[in-house]
């Protein structure tokens, strides 16, 4: 058992692990319902300690996701913040919800996430707009109640405060 | 909190466009890929394990049936070599009688994909080889049956390729019976591209190959770029719609060529034409 309180590193290593799943290379099929693996952790840690992590920890995780992806600097930061800004403002109501209500907040904020990402990157040219862009928010919906369970198995283990 | 997220909005906005439009941030993002090559490779441990652990159980019998079937592919391809060197040799007098510029021998660097676009929208790939082995961007990828892309993003140990089929790439080809030049543009599909402005009169049948016409200096010349698979003819466009299958194994190939040459800048041809 670690007794270290304040083990925000495991935070980070949370974060690395999401990234390394949304970087994996897939077959085309599976990689077009592939979670949105780092915005879910994100979710999690911002509902959890609001006061700890929020709006600064949403830009910059959303930075590091840039270069990881290699997409123009930004625009994960820009969505990021989005979904960190909604759960800051609900995070009261959020904790109260069971799993499927906050499973269809998860679905609702993805969503909402994937459509800027759309929009920023048909603005600058980048990709044809698609319906497809919208199946990885079902996805990381239903996936949910295990990330929210694994991750506060670890927040309990590790002792995050 | 609304005055901190209105900030933080601006500047996302801010970096998004001056990313954007300046690519004033590239030398920052080449130190922060570099940064994060430990997290790439290990990304696609998986994948690379998965790999070695099928080799390792491949049964016998079946490494040799792949080894004589290598060695009967290797027998055809010497042959092809063969008189490729005397097509070389005369083809180098011809051009000498020309008096038009030498053929360039082209050299080839094999690289590994380490790693994919995870946006299936995008079709990029991570190779592992970068500005220490003298890569540069806009350099040619080929696999070993085609033209698979161009290098688009160099840092010291790995780089970005673009594959033709992604949205945003295109290539100068040629079709092979005909000669004619044109444009094949990226659909966002890995088994298709599409040439752009084809006039309907323009003689163009399935089956066609196209191959790497050169023009505009960034893909080398004579390569096999794409089959076409389908010719649409409709009576009210001005172009008919053109389906290409690329042959490289877009999706799927591991290994890949980088082809280094000297660049011949367009320059110096249209010097010439002033003078």
């Amino acid at each position: 058992m670690v007794q270290q309180a304040n083990a925000h590193w495991v935070v980070w290593i949370t974060l690395l692990v999401g990234a390394m799943f949304s970087i994996m290379p897939l077959p085309e099929w599976l990689s077009l319902v592939r979670p949105a693996w780092v915005p879910l952790v994100v979710i999690y840690w911002v509902l959890a300690l609001p006061e700890r992590f929020g709006l600064f920890f949403a830009f910059i995780t959303g930075l590091l996701l840039d270069v990881f992806q290699g997409s123009l600097f930004g625009l994960n930061s820009l969505g990021m913040m989005m979904v960190a800004f909604i759960v800051l403002s609900l995070h009261r109501r959020l904790r109260l919800f069971p799993v499927w209500q906050q499973a269809f907040m998860v679905f609702l904020m993805i969503g909402f996430y994937q459509l800027l990402l759309l929009w920023v990157r048909s603005a600058a040219g980048d990709t044809i707009p698609s319906v497809w862009y919208l199946l990885p928010s079902i996805s990381s919906a239903l996936i949910w109640p295990w990330v929210m369970s694994g991750l506060r198995f670890l927040r309990r283990y590790f002792r995050v405060v | 909190m609304v005055t901190r997220f209105v900030l933080l909005i601006i500047l996302s906005l801010a970096i998004l466009y001056f990313d954007h439009s300046y690519r004033a941030l590239s030398q920052v993002r080449q130190w922060l890929t570099v940064a994060a090559t430990p997290v790439l490779f290990l990304a696609d441990l998986p994948g690379r394990i998965w790999g070695t652990a099928s080799q390792v159980v491949m049964s016998h019998n079946d490494l040799l049936q792949e080894n004589a079937r290598l060695k009967a592919r290797n027998l055809i391809l010497e042959q092809k070599v063969q008189k490729l060197a005397s097509l070389t040799a005369q083809n180098i007098r011809l051009r000498e009688l020309l008096n038009s510029s030498e053929l360039v021998d082209e050299q080839v660097l094999v690289s590994e994909v380490v790693g994919v676009d995870p946006d299936p929208f995008r079709h990029r790939v991570i190779i592992n080889k970068g500005a220490i082995d003298k890569v540069y961007e806009g350099q040619a990828i080929l696999d070993a049956h085609g033209v698979m892309g161009q290098v688009i993003e160099v840092s010291p140990v790995s780089s970005r390729v673009l594959m033709l089929t992604d949205m945003a790439a295109r290539i100068p080809v040629q079709n092979h019976r005909t000669k004619y030049r044109a444009i094949a543009a990226g659909t966002g599909r890995t088994d298709r591209l599409e040439l752009l402005h084809i006039p309907v009169t323009e003689d163009f049948q399935e089956g066609d190959l196209l191959t790497s016409s050169g023009l505009g200096g960034t893909y080398p010349e004579g390569y096999p770029v794409g089959v076409v698979t389908q010719v649409i003819h409709n009576p009210g466009d001005a172009f008919s719609s053109i389906e290409v299958q690329p042959l490289a194994e877009v999706n799927r190939s591991r290994v890949v060529l980088l082809v280094f040459r000297e660049v011949t800048g367009l320059i110096e041809p249209a010097d010439e034409v002033r003078r």
